[in-house]
């Protein structure tokens, strides 16, 4: 495969992709129902129906929020609750994503499918690997931002130990970004090179330290895209508002096709990853398979293809 | 060469980054008001049948004190001469003085053994305070010190040395006037209620022997200091000179008439007439702003690093000096002083001296968040409602927290308009909606027109004295276009360097918004007044819409009904409000989709804003909220599902 042509290999898992992005969008939609419900129910009066909830100085909002607080603070813990259940799904869905990307055959759903639940086991593992470090790590990052705050009030004025303590958020977020990154690219070499947890792990971090370059930038490209739509996204909300029917429907459309462009980023990643990930000897000869170029060379044919 | 896949992604990244940094960045910045007109401009109503207001005091209690700041043992040892005339229709045999430091004395005092929760002070005292007046002599009676037959003012609170009656040798008859020789020293608490020390930074407040006011009759408005009262005292001037260490900057009540250096001290002298207090801060740390707005030379002090927040709090000010002064009457001192106390200084933030106010917030609290421009108008116009219109504070604590609160709120919606409270690009909270929030069912918690200990606790003192009556006081606004606005406007002239007490405001409500008006008002100060309107069933049949309407509660207005044609025209009638159920019916040929009670949310105090709508159509669908909770969702669960 050529270079360019296996640039936009994460095509071949684009229905994956999108049945990962309805997925989420449909058990989004059941999650959120409740609060729905109650938005309906309590508006239900009024011929402008929710449109009330959007109007500049938020007045309805308030309202829902001053009656219905209480309930709908209940609903939101049941929904936080009922959304880990999407681990295990969200574990599947990535491992049918890398398996799509890994096999000669993306077409073929159930050789695809047959083969992510061979690698669903280490997918799932690495996935619960990721939560935990990011959540724990952007925990610690926060813990340390206080108590370093706090040193520097004694003698610097609060602005200035504020912005210098906020250091350890970067650290955290850049710790954040690597833990993405080597679980990302061990859970595609899980599925690309059929390893377990622990030797996708160590394959991955062998890949960090001889390519940090390229998949640091690979990560970061994609990542920072993704952060343009979103906040784009939110501005334009903002200022076009929900109100008026015509600005809603643009705005809701832009922000679910900001939503897929963002899980399309996410799967060219994971691609770009894989690709890296194959480059590197897996048995640890120490020698690098391709040239440090932009393309890795032709990766060894699996027994899928 | 051609760069290779990884630069290209380390380019793009960076260009990504950059456009997301600059769009979120447009969040950021000052919070301009938008408005430069305010409409009371074009109404001259509250200013041709009132009265005049006062251009001056008349003085009852003038103090030209000496003082000085020892910012290492956090004291202030000071003497001067009180000059105080009996204004009253009797003689008067014995003075009441506030020795307000006293409460920090001990746990034992009234206000450290104050359980209440919520409200200022609950914290622990880390180093106390107290104010020892070492001698107190009449002239005119001689020159002994009559200090030592003084006596806590309530037998029951013997450990309590904040009200204290001092016998006079002889009465003051009526109409004469004393000359009272003071000594004392000022131990300033760990900062707490107002005032006291956190490093350098030292408030001074309440801090001299200040003689209660006295009323009319002959009596003293004296009280123990209340963890949830506050203050009350006659006008006067004041002529303060402050000693402090020379690194330090003092801002205090008042123009500064001169400022030298004696050795390692700096010495400034304050002088305002027209007063009934005095307070200053000396902090060795703080930056200026100064400017100029209608002739007032209004100086803010702020810790390094506030830059930002100041400035946005210089321009609520400049705002606000124009706009409450056409609501209410000139401000009529030349100088206002900000102050915004540095981190840890918290105890401090949000207070009113006259001609001097203390602000407060964390230095990144500007911009989007709407608390720094809240709380400068708060302070700027209690200038009016507490200043000018001065009422006893610990009697009636809504007279000026409540309609400084109404000022405060009418002030931020008519220059951030929808975006007071909280300010995001293109959408925002009004001031009104978070003050509604607040107060909106605070109304069955207790009475409102009651005294500062009779309340159970800090916090439904807070959501009935500001919040609740604030809002009771906007909706009349509302239901009668505006009349609350002059009503206060011509309260504010008639009672200017006066002290009124609620009788008046509601007399004041009545002369300009009718009777009605003012039973709303009472109701809803006196007797936990709250209402709900509400729909309970619309049917046309034969050409006649009828409409069953319900008020529940207590409070009487009058409201706007509208039915809504299938055609997309609508038409507006008017319900008065007295029934408590009612059938409202129009006669109509075209058929009528919905109604809606009150369209224009003027009623605010409605418990219920859901109910006061009715359709006959099928509930539109929330389609607006399921798209924006979903794509929310959707997103968020991108963490554990690509």
């Amino acid at each position: 495969m050529s270079a360019g042509h296996r640039r936009y290999r994460w095509i071949r898992a684009l229905p994956y992709v999108v049945f990962g992005y309805l997925l989420r969008v449909a058990v989004a939609v059941v999650l959120t129902h409740p609060f729905v419900s109650v938005v309906k129910r309590t508006l239900g009066g009024w011929p402008d129906g929710d449109r009330m909830l959007y109007e500049p100085g938020a007045l309805m909002l308030s309202e829902v929020l001053r009656l219905h607080g209480t309930a709908l603070t209940g609903l939101l813990e049941q929904s936080a609750l009922a959304s880990l259940l999407m681990v295990p799904v969200g574990a599947m869905v990535a491992s049918i994503v890398l398996s799509a990307l890994a096999s000669e055959r993306p077409r073929d759903a159930l050789h695809v499918v047959t083969s992510a639940l061979r690698h669903f086991a280490p997918v799932a593992w690495l996935t619960l690997l990721q939560l935990v470090g990011v959540g724990g790590t952007l925990l610690l990052a926060l813990v340390t931002r206080e108590g370093f705050a706090s040193a520097m009030r004694g003698t610097f004025s609060p602005r200035t130990a504020d912005i210098a303590s906020a250091s350890t958020l970067v650290v955290g977020l850049a710790a954040v970004c690597a833990i993405v990154i080597v679980t990302d690219t061990a859970r595609a070499a899980a599925v690309r090179e059929k390893l377990d947890t622990a030797s996708a792990v160590v394959h991955a971090l062998r890949v960090g330290a001889r390519r940090p370059g390229a998949l640091g930038a690979a990560f970061a490209a994609r990542a920072s895209a993704a952060l343009l739509v979103l906040t784009s996204t939110l501005a334009t909300a903002l200022h076009l508002g929900l109100e008026a029917p015509l600005h809603a429907a643009a705005v809701l459309t832009m922000a679910h096709a900001g939503a897929f462009v963002t899980a399309c980023l996410r799967a060219s990643w994971l691609a770009r990853a894989m690709d890296l990930a194959t480059a590197v000897e897996v048995s640890g000869a120490g020698f690098d398979r391709s040239p440090r170029s932009d393309a890795p060379s032709d990766p060894t044919p699996s027994p899928d293809s | 060469m051609r760069p290779s896949l990884p630069q290209l992604e380390a380019l793009a990244a960076l260009a990504f980054l950059g456009a997301s940094v600059s769009i979120a960045s447009s969040f950021v910045g000052i919070a301009a008001p938008s408005a430069t007109h305010h409409p009371a401009s074009e109404d001259t109503s509250a200013d041709a049948p009132a009265p005049p207001h006062r251009n001056r005091a008349t003085p009852v209690a003038d103090y030209t004190l000496d003082v000085s700041l020892d910012t290492d043992q956090h004291t202030v040892d000071g003497s001067g001469t009180i000059t105080w005339r009996n204004h009253s229709e009797r003689p008067v045999d014995a003075l009441y003085l506030h020795l307000y430091a006293n409460a920090f004395r001990s746990n034992a005092t009234q206000f450290l053994s104050d359980r209440r929760p919520g409200g200022r002070g609950t914290g622990p005292v880390r180093d106390f305070g107290h104010l020892e007046v070492k001698s107190l002599s009449v002239r005119e009676h001689g020159p002994a010190d009559i200090w030592p037959h003084a006596e806590p003012a309530d037998p029951a609170q013997p450990e309590d040395r904040t009200d204290m009656r001092v016998p006079l040798l002889r009465p003051v008859q009526p109409g004469s006037e004393i000359r009272v020789d003071v000594a004392w020293t000022t131990k300033l608490p760990s900062i707490v209620e107002r005032m006291g020390y956190a490093g350098s930074f030292h408030m001074v407040a309440q801090w001299f022997p200040k003689i209660a006011r006295l009323e009319p009759d002959g009596t003293f408005a004296h009280f123990t200091f209340d963890r949830l009262g506050e203050f009350y005292a006659d006008f006067g001037t004041y002529d303060v000179t402050i000693s402090v260490p020379a690194g330090f900057t003092v801002g205090a009540t008042g123009p500064r008439l001169s400022d030298v250096k004696r050795g390692d001290r700096r010495v400034v002298r304050h002088v305002q007439p027209d007063v009934h207090d005095f307070a200053f801060c000396a902090y060795d740390g703080f930056e200026e702003k100064r400017r100029s707005v209608e002739g007032v030379d209004v100086r803010l002090l702020h810790p390094p690093g506030y830059t930002a927040v100041a400035e946005e709090q210089m321009e609520a000010v400049a705002y606000g000096l124009r706009q409450l002064a056409r609501s209410y009457g000139r401000y009529p001192y030349s100088t206002l002083t900000l102050v915004h106390p540095p981190e840890g200084a918290g105890e401090a933030n949000g207070m009113e001296y006259p001609t001097l106010i203390t602000t407060g917030g964390r230095w990144w609290r500007y911009g989007a968040f709407g608390s720094a421009r809240a709380v400068t108008l708060h302070e700027l116009a209690h200038q009016w409602f507490y200043g000018l219109v001065a009422t006893n504070e610990w009697r009636w604590p809504f007279l000026d927290e409540g309609l400084t609160t109404f000022a405060e709120v009418d002030v931020l919606d008519e220059g951030w308009g929808d975006q007071g409270a909280l300010r995001l690009r293109g959408w925002g909270v009004r001031a009104s909606t978070a003050l509604r929030f607040v107060g909106a069912g605070a109304g069955h918690d207790d009475v409102i027109a009651q005294s500062a200990p009779a309340f159970e606790s800090g916090y439904s003192y807070g959501r009935l004295v500001y919040a609740r009556t604030a809002l009771v006081l906007e909706t009349l606004d509302r239901v009668y276009e505006g009349g609350m606005r002059r009503a206060l406007g011509r309260y504010a002239r008639a009672y200017r360097f006066a002290h009124p007490d609620p009788k008046a405001l509601i007399e004041t409500v009545e002369e300009t918004m009718g009777a009605e008006a003012a039973k709303a008002l009472e109701t809803c100060l006196y007797e936990r007044g709250w209402i709900d309107l509400a729909i309970e069933d619309l049917s046309c049949a034969g050409g006649t819409c009828a409409l069953v309407v319900t008020r529940r509660g207590s409070v009487v207005l009058p409201v706007t009904v509208r039915w809504l044609y299938a055609d997309g025209t609508s038409t507006q009638t008017r319900w008065d409000g007295r029934d408590e159920q009612a059938t409202l019916e129009l006669e109509t040929t075209k058929p009528v989709s919905a109604a809606l009670l009150d369209p224009l949310h003027a009623v605010l105090l409605d418990e219920d804003l859901a109910n006061n709508a009715i359709s006959r159509r099928p509930a539109p669908g929330a389609w607006r909220t399921r798209g924006a909770l979903s794509f929310l969702t959707a997103t968020g669960l991108s963490v554990v599902s690509p």
